[in-house]
């Protein structure tokens, strides 16, 4: 064991990324923060399609976040069906340290790369896989993006207006949340191999459903004790008063929430109802619900977001503002946290690319944002130079036959 | 090279202090499912989360029975001199401490960083407060919820001409305590893989939904506008990407971002001979029409039907889920995702398994959630030899 410590915690790591759209490619990114040396690996005819998605809304491709999944990592192009391809990708895996993946169970299989064969070429790998409904199970070969994870999970049933339809999240909660677990396990399972005298590497199986199914940890339990399907009520929470988003004198929203007594005690105060029988304690205010619910918003309706924000914070109340992407744009915290970031244009633009910044913040191995995204295959001729010594004049050849 | 461990996080030892109703809980709850030796430390007399039923069935507070599984419960007053004393003869044999009170309140009670990181260096220090550590709006007060708010999560959740939306589940809490397991897992990996200290993690309750809406920030940035509320439609225009209810008072989701998956689609509801819909851009022009054309197909077919068509092309759609249908699926049960437990309270049981799934160490479930307390004795015996007469005295004095 060395005793220097190193910058950053996963610096002498080597991620292969053959994931596309946005769980897996997002997961690369997350260990590209800390450090790790990201390979992303795109189809050589069509790139990740991620690519393509903003263009094809004639947005710029920013405003797809496609920079912010793909930061932090080099680009190498390989297309894995070939049979050359595939020898390659094997030489690469053996000096890997993790593979991720978000196909469908049988893709990486079918082309030669299931965990058997990448084990016995690297008994170290860790292979993430992230298919929508997981490597087992009646479902698995099942196709699911984005907001199936939302669907299938438990969450969108929960969400929306009181009586009304489901409604999906604004943005991609399922995939996010699926990447954010994901690279959790990663480093898990590095700790095991690296640091508890595991020594070897192993299959992680972590599908799109599962982390926003596990994370709602009352679903299953309240059905199975209550026979109740928690369901949607707009910005209230049906086991409590006390949570709710109401609209302020200069029609910005308001979140307040208070699910402790002494959290109660402090939004009452705030609310100027600390001496209200029917409201100042959990029972009396469920049997005094409505009067509550037209209390708060007119209470709220004859403030300004500011009078509310000074109110809340001198009594400790739970309560924040309902950002947009200008308000925090915008926000002096978000500014003092650094959770804006701005890096050159890779593709030589004059004006960078802003996003969001490192999460979470860590005292000794702070992290810090590699690159925005590079060109399809920017990274060819170093990638494959460095770890596997090949050539100008090979790589022109491969090429030309189109494996990379 | 020792004997390897048998699970990921054995022999790592986490005083949790997260509050017992908070979604970031799951933070101690990950590394409890993989062999960690969690101590869940609650304030003794603080009642269970204020909720009504259905959350609360005889005096039982039903979701603890998940987050505080596989955790050792005790008491102590963290905020007393004795209590702050007993806290620090627990910090050298700690390898994690998890917490989440309002940004100062450590400090106020003698637990700043630089006394525990003093009694250990090595020590791994996670902080989860509404605002983070730092910057102007650090002493706020927040929970889960408040976080969906600050973190641009609610704004674009609702249809354009209603209010903002928060669902049932506590998201922001439960994200932000899995992005506070990464940064511990890293700062473990630092310290025992690499030679390096303890530190501190410092994670704002919004930063983690703030950090996930991957267009939000670089959109606004980029084009000047900022994304508003579409109800299920993605913003963009994406015309492949909505719900809507079946005959039978279900949904069904459909969600496709590749070439492929949205030819599969619009076979699968029989459109691809329409002209509106049969090449990407004229579709694109048409997205309204393909919502209606869309709404009213699925409105004459039972879920059943919809998913059956759906999946005969293999489209990217699913039905949308609730406790009941969750609970007895056979998918989730092959995978173990709902799983039957003993509990002295409930008796036999059903909640949720271990995520995700570790082919070499799978992690498992020990038992169920306990009652504030219920390992006093174990504890404070084993970690600090206290006898039952002590134990006593400062269960009296309202320490413990």
């Amino acid at each position: 064991m060395t005793t220097q410590s190193n910058q950053q915690v996963l610096e002498r790591y080597r991620v292969l990324d053959v994931g596309h759209v946005l769980a897996g490619p997002m997961t690369s990114s997350m260990l590209g923060d800390f450090g790790a040396d990201v390979i992303h690996i795109e189809s050589p005819e069509t790139g990740d399609f991620m690519r393509t998605v903003a263009g094809t809304a004639g947005q710029p491709r920013a405003s797809r976040g496609y920079d912010l999944i793909n930061r932090s990592k080099r680009n190498i192009t390989l297309d894995l069906r070939k049979e050359k391809a595939r020898d390659i990708f094997h030489r690469l895996v053996a000096v890997s340290d993790v593979v991720t993946e978000n196909f469908r169970p049988y893709v990486m299989d079918r082309w030669g790369h299931d965990w058997e064969r990448l084990r016995r070429i690297n008994p170290r790998l860790i292979y993430c896989r992230m298919a929508g409904f997981g490597q087992t199970g009646p479902y698995r070969h099942r196709r699911a993006y984005g907001m199936i994870g939302e669907a299938f999970s438990g969450w969108s049933w929960t969400n929306g207006y009181t009586d009304g339809p489901v409604i999906h999240s604004g943005f991609s909660l399922g995939d996010t949340t699926e990447s954010i677990w994901a690279a959790t396990a990663i480093v898990a399972a590095l700790y095991w191999r690296d640091a508890q005298g595991g020594g070897e590497g192993m299959l992680i199986d972590q599908g799109l459903i599962d982390p926003n199914f596990r994370a709602m940890e009352q679903q299953i339990i309240i059905y199975d004790q209550t026979g109740v399907s928690i369901a949607r009520d707009g910005s209230q929470h049906e086991a409590t008063p006390y949570a709710d988003i109401c609209q302020t004198k200069d029609g910005r929203y308001f979140s307040f929430s208070a699910f402790t007594q002494e959290a109660i005690r402090n939004l009452v105060q705030a609310l100027g109802l600390s001496d209200d029988s029917r409201f100042n304690n959990l029972d009396a205010c469920l049997q005094h619900r409505e009067e509550f619910n037209q209390t708060a918003a007119t209470w709220f309706g004859e403030r300004s977001l500011d009078e509310v924000i000074e109110v809340f914070e001198k009594q400790g109340a739970n309560g924040m503002p309902v950002m947009s992407a200008e308000n925090l744009y915008h926000d002096p915290h978000i500014k003092a946290r650094e959770m804006v970031v701005s890096l050159p244009d890779p593709e030589g633009g004059d004006k960078p690319i802003e996003m969001q910044g490192v999460v979470p913040k860590l005292s000794e191995t702070p992290g810090k944002v590699g690159n925005a995204s590079h060109p399809i295959g920017g990274h060819n001729e170093e990638v494959y130079g460095e770890l596997l010594g090949i050539n100008r004049d090979e790589l022109a050849d491969l090429m030309a036959e189109g494996v990379i | 090279m020792t004997q390897p461990k048998q699970q990921i996080f054995e022999g790592v030892r986490v005083l949790d202090l997260v509050a017992r109703g908070a979604g970031a809980t799951l933070a101690g709850s990950y590394l409890a499912d993989f062999g960690a030796d969690v101590i869940k430390i609650d304030k003794p007399g603080e009642p269970e989360p204020a909720l009504g039923w259905p959350y609360v069935k005889d005096g039982t507070y039903l979701p603890y029975k998940l987050k505080g599984r596989n955790k050792r419960h005790i008491t102590l007053d963290l905020s007393k001199p004795q209590g702050r004393d007993l806290f620090h003869r627990l910090i050298p044999d700690t390898d994690v401490v998890i917490e989440d009170f309002s940004a100062g309140t450590m400090e106020e009670w003698g637990h700043d960083w630089e006394t525990l990181s003093a009694l250990n260096p090595g020590l791994v220090f996670c902080r989860i407060s509404p605002c983070g550590q730092t910057g102007p709006y650090r002493n706020r007060s927040g929970d889960g919820r408040t976080a969906e708010a600050f973190s641009g999560f609610c704004h674009i959740d609702g249809e354009p001409d209603r209010q903002p939306l928060s669902s049932q589940f506590d998201m922001g809490g439960a994200v932000a305590g899995i992005w506070a397991a990464y940064g511990i897992v890293l700062a473990l990996l630092h310290r025992d893989a690499h030679g390096g200290k303890g530190q501190v993690i410092d994670l704002g309750l919004y930063e983690a939904l703030y950090r996930q809406q991957v267009g939000n920030i670089p959109g606004y940035s980029s084009t000047g506008v900022a994304p508003k509320r579409a109800g299920s439609r993605k913003s963009g225009g994406i015309p492949w990407v909505d719900t809507h209810e079946t005959k039978d008072g279900g949904f069904y989701t459909y969600s496709a971002v590749t070439r492929a998956s949205m030819r599969d689609q619009m076979l699968a509801m029989g459109m691809f001979i329409d002209p509106r819909f049969e090449d990407f851009p004229a579709a694109h022009q048409h997205s309204n029409e393909y919502h209606e054309v869309a709404k009213e197909w699925m409105k004459e077919r039972t879920l059943a039907e919809v998913d059956d068509a759906f999946q005969r092309y293999e489209c990217s759609s699913a039905p949308v889920m609730n406790g009941e249908s969750l609970i007895n699926d056979p998918h989730l049960i092959a995978r173990e995702q709902v799983i039957t437990v003993d509990d002295p309270d409930l008796g036999t049981m059903r909640m949720q398994g271990i995520v995700p799934k570790f082919s070499k160490t799978p992690g498992r479930v020990r038992h169920t959630g306990e009652r504030p307390g219920a390992r006093n004795v174990e504890v404070y015996g084993e970690l600090l030899g206290l006898g039952a007469q002590e134990l006593e005295n400062l269960r009296t004095a309202g320490i413990i």
